[in-house]
Order: structure tokens, then sequence, then C-alpha cells
């Protein structure tokens, strides 16, 4: 049945793992948590659980993650911030399907997110035949996790109109919700924490109420530090993506990961890898999520239209995408680019150059 | 019997546990790894007027100096050890290597591949990250939660062992610590022919080395075969800042603050406190600096610390946690807002003293010599204050002593500078060009006096030392202008020796590389040094040839640099300016027609880039050098048709930067202008107009008006009309100047 799913959630597609952990659990579980803060560190670290070999599902420094974990044992609720691409959400994913095996209370954060979807809702048409009770009660995920002591989620959290997030600030503080109409209210179980994610590129994080931020911890997804970490990150994540696509294409082979990659990097930092030569930066972002999503094109590319094999065509389509976005502004940029860094570059990059000469001659 | 007890250096866990051995042994007389031949030194250290962090400074007689550092903090080991032996009325004693033979094992690094102290870190480092893999912690960390923390000293006692242990069995032991370890067996084995009971203090990674093996012949050989050099000591005070940055060789400590915390708190039985100290300071700093820092913050912090520390294995948090824990949740995630508050709280800013006098190396003699010489004792406080110089010869006074007493003045201060002793700063004077007064600001501080310790190293006098470290920086200068920022400050510290070195840098330097902007600048502050080097009795002899060489360089080199673009025209014309004082004050030495020559071929060159060729013209006619006639038809060219009307605004903006009045008077120079601006179509027209407004804008009132009747002149207006347009404007022109805001400098 799980072949229909295009994404399985994180503890179904980890279940296995999962288990195992909580099978060979030595240290004491917290109250509402199905495992130990070492075990859901070992499960996003990696590491071994009795036989079973735990992949790691976050690639770089374990310090972010410990102080995550331990921050959902504390009072406060996490906010995880970060570029795009440094793993935000399948952190929060992750940390969620371990502790509570449910990593589906999810909000998602958007200009249109109401004050009811946070709290509760109505079904009106009960509502209207029964009068308020408990059953005509639409909850919230949030809602939902105070109750069963549970971790809810909430993606982009800096998108919401501040008087949503206003209403987050009582929530997290009194950790009760409380419904005047049927004068009940509602106090958190033990275990129930919230974990929120944000964009550095989006709108600002800094423009949060500092009510709101005091009720977060902040931990900072850094971007990839090296060449090697990127490339395992993107190597691992198209392989997963790619596994529910059935993109009709072969993982393409380390080398153009690598040609990918130090593009990406190069025009991120606005100098080539050897701190030689100064590059323009592009105006768009060019986080390790584009450099997923341009592989990811790439073997679209070559399992519909091409051999099934990723060549350096699909390579230049794909990457060209992923970094001009605006024509009248990154255009230049990125034929400069082309003609002074990735042409000197020499034989590895020659047929991707070649590839983009011929797009671009248009 | 001869009990040993391992420590740390800079661990406050072993300096409070170091005093519980100690009473538990009452051994006869205590033995501490420290330079044998300095053990004189310890009762200076259990001065009761001595505030820590202080150090042992050893360094060689000759040149090039080699030096070893002993630092200690209140929290050392080593010095709770050597006090409690003060206080019992024992001996205490030092059993290391002599801090001369160390010294010579530094100065002739035939022994190892290396010299020792390059050998030793990377071996250091290795056993760390040995600790590290195993561990699964940052070894600060895992020293920390399993020593640092412990509070029963049987517990202490064996985790120590268990730690000194796997030290040793993670490293390989080199040719230096096999041999300092035979040094300190035999000893000890001398120690036990006089005393009964002796107890031993040294690292804990020696102690494997020496309980309870006693010295064997082969030691006694090696240590026979040691080499000693002469070599100085003297006890210095100390920072904890310097301390924290020498951390990777040993001899430091990373967070100097943060142990004393931990220090004061376990001598008040409340090491569990110590956390909530460390996070308190954070915050009361932030708060102190404005930054925002709530008490539920702090709180939150301290929670989430324990809580990773938990979860890392610990008892208590460790540094790491803390700090984690504070970026987390004070710092928004982020370490650059509580970074300043981190370091002032790990680090800390707390510098050592020493007694008046004890400080001992012929530097601090020679200037406190010359401070009692100069009359200038007075300025050795805490407090700043001002000093001003006249350093022309005083003629009131009959010894030359004191008719140049502010002279002398002025050069030591410049030599203490130039020693990098911060004891002297210069204050801007109001009135420039005054190159025979100084203003000063005086301030004597525990690091002026660290500095004046390690500028010891460099020379045994302030002058040798000032001289050393100019060498040095002139040997580092990598091009022309840094060179030749060296010879006035030669000049200034009254070293014709270094002089004559930074002119010969100077020479080699302008001889393959120089550009002509360079050339021209450095001509520049050559000339100031040579014209003003009379007032500081420096011979300015050996300046000249260059001054030549210089000055033949740029003549020939300018017109070559004068296709460029604006940014660096602007050097060029400071260059041109600077050559052309310089010619003009030098007019025996240099030849003009040289100058002259190379302007000329700029000013008619119509590639040149248009503002320094306006330049070089207005240059030339200021001199005499441009015929009436020839500027004419130089202007007539670069303002009439052909020209882009951008280039030939530009040109007159170079034209109008030297004299005005000469330009003003011209009157035939306004008529061609007119007819260039009436001659152009509306497009050209708005082009040249926002070029020339800014070339007016920078001239007064008064000569706008002169320009103004001149135009009159030639539009046949009278002079009184013209002054009255210029100085109203008309609602038309306001309007079209509004249109121009959105003008495109593109082009400009």
């Amino acid at each position: 049945m799980s072949t229909e799913i295009q994404r399985l959630p994180a503890e179904e597609l980890f279940k296995a793992e999962l288990d195992a952990l909580i099978a060979n659990e030595k240290y004491p579980v917290p109250a509402g948590w199905r495992m130990s803060p070492r075990s859901v560190l070992t499960y996003l670290m990696g590491g071994k659980a009795g036989k079973t070999e735990i992949t790691p599902k976050y690639i770089g420094d374990r310090r972010p993650i410990e102080i995550a974990i331990s921050t959902l044992l504390t009072d406060r609720a996490l906010l995880l911030i970060g570029e795009p691409g440094t793993a935000k959400s399948w952190v929060s994913e992750h940390l969620t399907a371990a502790i509570n095996g449910n990593s589906s209370q999810v909000i998602q954060g958007t200009a249109g997110t109401t004050e009811e979807q946070i709290r509760y809702s109505w079904n009106y048409a009960m509502l209207l035949a029964q009068g308020p009770s408990f059953q005509s009660l639409v909850k919230s995920p949030v809602y939902n996790a105070m109750e069963t002591g549970t971790i809810a989620r909430i993606e982009e959290i800096s998108r919401c109109a501040s008087e949503v997030q206003d209403a987050l600030i009582s929530l997290l503080s009194e950790k009760r919700i409380s419904v005047p109409e049927l004068s009940a209210e509602v106090a958190a179980k033990r275990g129930f924490s919230v974990i929120a994610t944000a964009n550095t590129r989006d709108k600002g994080v800094n423009e949060m109420s500092a009510a709101l931020k005091r009720r977060f911890n902040v931990v900072i997804l850094p971007p990839p530090p090296d060449m090697e970490t990127e490339i395992s990150i993107v190597r691992s994540r198209v392989e997963q993506l790619s596994h529910g696509m059935e993109l009709g294409a072969k993982l393409p082979e380390k080398s153009a990961f690598e040609k990918i990659v130090t593009v990406l990097r190069e025009l991120r930092l606005g100098q080539t890898l050897d701190g030689q030569v100064k590059v323009k930066q592009p105006a768009g972002t060019l986080s390790t999520a584009e450099a997923i999503s341009a592989m990811i094109n790439s073997m679209a590319l070559a399992g519909s239209f091409g051999t099934g094999t990723v060549t350096d065509e699909e390579l230049a389509s794909a990457v060209q995408g992923a970094i001009v976005k605006d024509e009248s502004r990154d255009g230049a940029i990125w034929r400069e680019y082309l003609e002074n860094v990735m042409r000197k570059k020499g034989k590895a990059f020659a047929g991707l150059y070649e590839s983009l000469g011929r797009l671009n001659q248009v | 019997m001869i009990r040993c007890f391992g420590v740390r250096h800079f661990s406050p866990a072993c300096a409070a546990f170091v005093r519980d051995f100690l009473d538990e042994t009452k051994p006869n007389i205590v033995l501490i790894e420290g330079p044998s031949d300095l053990s004189g030194l310890i009762p200076k250290l259990c001065d009761a007027q001595v505030q820590f962090p202080a150090a042992i400074l050893s360094y060689t007689e000759q040149q090039p100096v080699q030096t070893v550092l002993y630092p200690f903090a209140e929290f050392s080991p080593e010095l709770q050890a050597m006090r409690w032996a003060q206080q019992a009325g024992i001996p205490a004693a030092f059993i290391d290597l002599p801090a001369s033979a160390l010294l010579a094992m530094r100065t002739q690094p035939e022994s190892g591949e290396e010299s020792g102290s390059d050998a030793e870190i990377p071996q250091r480092e290795s056993v760390y990250a040995a600790l590290e893999r195993v561990t699964g912690l940052p070894h600060e960390t895992f020293w920390e939660y399993h020593l640092e923390q412990v509070t029963d000293y049987a517990d202490f006692l064996a985790a120590m062992r268990e730690y000194g242990g796997s030290l040793r069995a993670f490293s390989e032991i080199d040719e230096e610590t096999a041999l300092r370890e035979a040094f300190m067996r035999c000893q000890i084995a001398d120690a036990t022919e006089k005393y009964e009971n002796i107890a031993v203090i040294t690292g804990a990674f020696h102690t494997a080395a020496l309980d309870g093996i006693p010295a064997s012949d082969a030691d006694r050989k090696r240590i026979a075969k040691l080499k000693t050099v002469p070599a100085n000591s003297t006890l210095m005070p100390y920072s904890y800042y310097r301390l924290s940055s020498r951390a990777g060789y040993g001899a430091g400590s990373t967070a100097p603050g943060y142990f004393e915390i931990l220090w004061d708190c376990r001598r008040k039985n409340r090491l569990d406190r110590a956390p909530a100290e460390y996070l308190a300071r954070l915050a009361a700093y932030l708060r102190k600096t404005g930054g925002a820092a709530f008490t539920a913050n702090v709180i939150e912090s301290l929670r989430l610390a324990e809580t990773v520390a938990g979860l890392r294995g610990g008892n208590a948090p460790a540094l790491t946690d803390l700090h984690d824990a504070a970026v987390t949740c004070m710092g928004e995630g982020s370490f650059a807002g509580i970074a300043t508050a981190c370091a002032d709280v790990e680090i800390g800013t707390r510098i050592g003293s020493l007694p008046d006098g004890w400080v001992n190396t012929s530097v601090q003699k020679d200037f406190l010599d010359q401070l009692h010489d100069l009359k200038l004792e007075r300025y050795r406080t805490g407090a700043a204050q001002e000093l001003e110089l006249d350093l022309r010869e005083n003629l009131r006074v009959k010894s030359e002593k004191s008719a140049f007493l502010d002279l002398h003045r002025s050069s030591l201060l410049h030599r203490l500078r130039a020693a990098g002793v911060g004891f002297g700063t210069q204050l801007e004077r109001e009135q420039d060009n005054a190159t025979w007064a100084e203003r000063w600001s005086l301030r004597w501080t525990p690091e002026t006096e660290i500095a004046l310790v390690e500028a010891s190293l460099l020379g045994d006098t302030v002058e040798e030392a000032a001289a050393a470290a100019l060498n040095a920086r002139l040997k580092a200068a990598s091009d022309l202008p840094e060179t030749a920022a060296l010879l006035p400050e030669a000049f200034l510290c009254g070293l014709p020796d270094c002089v004559r070195t930074a002119a010969s840098a100077v020479q080699a330097m302008a001889a393959d590389c120089a550009q002509a902007a360079d050339a021209g600048i450095t001509l520049g502050s050559l000339s100031v040094s040579v014209r003003y080097g009379s007032i500081r009795r420096i011979d300015p002899a050996p300046l000249l040839p260059l001054m030549e060489q210089l000055y033949l360089k740029f003549s020939l080199g300018l017109h070559g640099a004068a296709q460029c673009d604006s940014d660096a025209a602007d050097r060029l014309i400071a260059a041109c300016a600077a050559a052309a004082e310089t010619v003009t004050a030098h007019a025996q030495l240099l030849d003009r027609r040289h100058l002259v020559w190379a302007l000329r071929t700029v000013a008619d060159d119509d590639s040149a880039n248009p503002l320094l060729s306006g330049f070089a013209a207005a240059l030339l006619l200021e001199w005499g050098e441009l015929p009436q006639t020839d500027f004419s038809a130089l202007m007539q060219r670069r303002l009439s048709y052909g020209a882009s009307p951008a280039d030939a605004a530009l040109w007159f903006e170079g034209l109008s930067h030297r004299s005005r009045r000469a330009l003003i008077a011209r009157l035939s120079l306004w008529e061609q202008l007119c007819a260039f601006l009436s001659g152009l179509e509306d497009g050209e027209f708005r082009t040249a107009l926002v070029v020339l407004r800014r070339t007016f804008s920078t001239f007064t009132a008064g000569e706008k008006a002169d320009i103004a009747e001149n135009i009159g002149e030639v539009l046949g207006l009278g002079a009184t009309d013209a002054a009255a347009v210029m100085l109203g404007g008309t609602s038309a022109e306001a309007a079209a100047f509004d249109g121009l805001d959105d003008f495109d400098f593109d082009d400009i």
C-alpha cells in the first residue's frame, strides 16, 4: 500500500530504526516521550541501536541537535532558524517522529493562517444543529498536542500575521487553551511542546515580537560548512526524494554532484573555492535546497526525455534554472561566471560548460 | 617516603585538592614541576603583595632571543603548593629542567627535527584528539565533567590517576619529555638524601614516570650531557587575556575568567553555584553594555545547560554547555550578539601586578632611568595626563641636555611606541605644519609594564628595542608605501641607523616595483622628513640620493600611468602635487625640467585621463611653463566639438584643482569655455553641466562672483548685471536643475 503514497511520514519510513531504538532503550525516558533524549540524538545523528544500524538524518555539527533536543525537555518551545536547505523542517519532522512517533501535527504558517487554525474552530453544521459542544469542536494540531502531551509543529512561523503569532504567546506561557463557549479549559499534559521553523531569507525573524521570541529557544542550523558535507547532504536527500518520485533515472554519479555543488557554493560565497577569483553574486537564494532541486530536476529531465542517465545536458538546464531566476539581473552575472570561471576550470567542467554554451546561444 | 600528586595546570580542582593532599601527607619538602634554576623566585611568588596572574620569564642573553614563560594564576595548583609550603614553614623547590637548559635546547635545534616548542604542540594535540575520539567529548568538557566538578578528595585522586594514565597511554614520549622526566627523577633522588617525607607536584602526565621509579644511571648520564646557555629571568605581571591567547601552548588556559569563577565558588564550598554565577555575569555584562538580558532568559539558560549536560553524560554543565545555552537563550541563537560578553566573562580582564622594582629587566631599568633624566616620572600614573613638547632648542638654558629636553622626551615616546609599549599616545595638533611641536597623552597601565618586559626581548635599552622592532617591520613590509611609511617613523624615533636601513629598503623596493603614484607620494613623505630632519638633529644625507631616484622614476613613469580611471587619477594627482612641492623645496637637488617635461606630455596627451591632464596643465600654468598660445591651443582642442562633453568638463575640473585666482584672471579661458558651452546640443549640454556644476561647487561665493563678472564681460553684459543673474538665478533654471535629479551618471 505504501508504494501509492508519494511521501511517507518519517515515522513510517524509518519505523524499523525507531522500533530498534525503543527496544534497546538504556536511559530514562521523559514523561510523554517514546525514547530517551540520547536515543533521539542517535536517531538524528546516526549510530547503532542493538544490531540495527541507524542512518544519520542530519549531517553536520551535533551541537545544534543536542541543544534542540534539550530545549524540548525544558519549558520552552523550540525555534529552528536557517537558510533554505539547512534541513529545518526535516529536523523538526524527525524530532517529532522520534519523540512522539507522530510527525503529522503540523500547521503551515502563511500570511493567511488564522487564529482558529492555532486554537480551535467549529464544525458549523454541527454547531447549528446541536449548539456548542465538544463534538462540534474542531481541534487544531496545537490543541491535540496539548491534550495528548505531544509536540506540535509550526512551519514558517515568521510568515504568520502578528496577531496569529500573539495567539501563540498565551498558549506557550499558560500551557492551556480555554474554550469560553463551553466554559472549559484544556491544560497541556506533560510532554507538550512546539517546534517552529523560520527562514532567514524570508520575512525576518526580527519582526517577531520580543514576547514571542522569549517563549522560544532559538537554534540556528548553519549552512553546510564545507564542500564534502554539502555534497553528502545533497546526495542523501536526492536519494531519499527520488525513491518517492519514480523519476525513471539513475542516481547521477558523484562527479555530477560535485559540479553542481561547486557552482552553487562559488556563487553563494562570491568567490571561487580556491579563493582566487571574485565572483558576482546573483540576487536569489542559492542554498543547499537549490542544489537538491537542481539534481532532482536533472533526473526528471533525463528520465522523461533523455536516456535515463543524467548527462551534462540535463545538468546544464537544471542548474541554469536554479540560478537564473530573474533574467534581467541574474542573466549577466551567470554568463560572466560561465566565461570567467567555469570555462577555465578545465576538463571536469568542459562538458557542462559546452552544454550551457549551447543553452545560452539563442 | 615519596608521594606524587598529578595536577593539571590552571585547574581550580587541582589547586584545591593539592592543599588537601599536602595536609594529608605532611611532607618535609615540596617539589614542584618548574625550572630548577629558578627556585629562588618561589618566596617572591608567595609574597602577599603579588597580584596574580604573574609569570616567570626566562630569556637568552644572546640574539636571537629565545624565551620560556611559566605563567601562574591564583588557581594554579603549583602556586597553592608553594603557598602551603611557605605557610607550613618547609622548603619548596622546582625540579624540572633548568630554564637555561631548556633555552639551550631551543637555541640549538639539532637534537629534534625542529625546535622543541614546535615539536611539542602537534604531539599534544594528538593526545587530546585521541581522548576525544574515545570519550566522544571535547577534551575540555570531558575534564570538567569527570575531574573539575569532583568535590570529594578520594574520588578526585582516583579519577586523576586514571586520567594521567590514559594521557600517557595515548601519547608517545618525545626526546624532550624523556629528558625532563629523567631530570626530575634525579632531583627527587637527590632530595631523598636530605628529607624523609617528600611531596612531588607535577603534571598528571608525568606522575607515571616519577612515582616509585628511582633515578637510574642512564638518567644521570643523560643529565650530565645537558648544555646550558647564559640566560636572564624575571618575574613579570601577566594578564588573563595573555593566558587565554597562549592556550594552545599548554602553558595557558582558554577561559581564565571562567576558571576563576570555579575557583571562587569552590573555595566557598558552593561549586554548584558556578553555572549560575557565570550566566548571571554574562547577563550583567549584557545589560551594562546596553543589551537585553531578561532574568527569565538567565533561568532558562541554566535549565537548558543542565539538560544538555545530562544528555552528554555530565552531572553539571561544563563551560561548553553554558556557552551554548547562553547563545540559544540570550543570543537568540547567534553567537555574535553575546560574543563580547562571553569574552569578558570567560577570559576576563584581570591583570596582575608586582611590587615596585621587582620586574628586573635592563629595558625596565633603562626606561626608569630615562624617565628620571627627562623629568617624566610624575607621568607614571594610572590617570592620563597631557604633555606639550616644543622640539626646538631652548636657547635660555646652558647645558645641551636641557636645551633639547623636549626633543629627547619626544624621541623616547616615539621609541616606546615603536617598541610596542603603549605609554604615550600622540594627540592631533590643532595647528598642523608645526613640526616643532607635539602633544602627547601619557598613561601608565599594568599592560605597559608587561609590554616593557616583552620589549626586553628585543634589546637591552629602549633605543635598541625600538630599532629592533622597526627593523623587523621593515623586513616584513612588502610594498613601497608600507616601507616608506617606516622612514618618517625612524626619523621620529631619532634612530639614524634605522633611517639608513629604511632608506636602503625603500631604495631596493623602488628600484624594481614602484608605480608612479607610489613613487610620487613616497617622494612627498621623504621631502617632509628631510626638511624637518634638522629639528630632530638627524642628518638627512642618506635620503637625498633616494629622493633623486624616486623623482626621476616618477617623472619617467607619469605618462605611462596617465591612462587610468578616475580613482587612480586621484592618487596620481596627489602624487603630482607632492612631487611639485618637493621639487620646489629642493630646487638645488632636483631638476625641475624633468617634471615639466613629464607634465607637458600628460597635458598634451588626449588619451590621458582628462582630470589628470587638466591638473598637469594647471601646474605648468602656475609655474609659467606653458606659454599663453600653447595653452589657448590646448584649451581649444580640449573644449572642441570633437571631445566628449563629459571629458571636457572633467578636464576643466582638473584644471581648477590648482590656483583658481590664476584661472579666474585669465579672460581668454572664459571666452573659450563660453564658446564651448554655447556650441553644445541640449543632451551634451546636460552632461557637461552636471560635471561643471560639481567643479564650481567647490568655489567660494566670491570666486563665483568674479567668474560671473568675467563671463559677463565675455557675453557683453555689464559686470553688475552678471552678478545679479549669478546671485538670483531664475525659476526656469531652478526647474531645469530639478530635472537633473534623475540624471544618469553612468557615463561619467
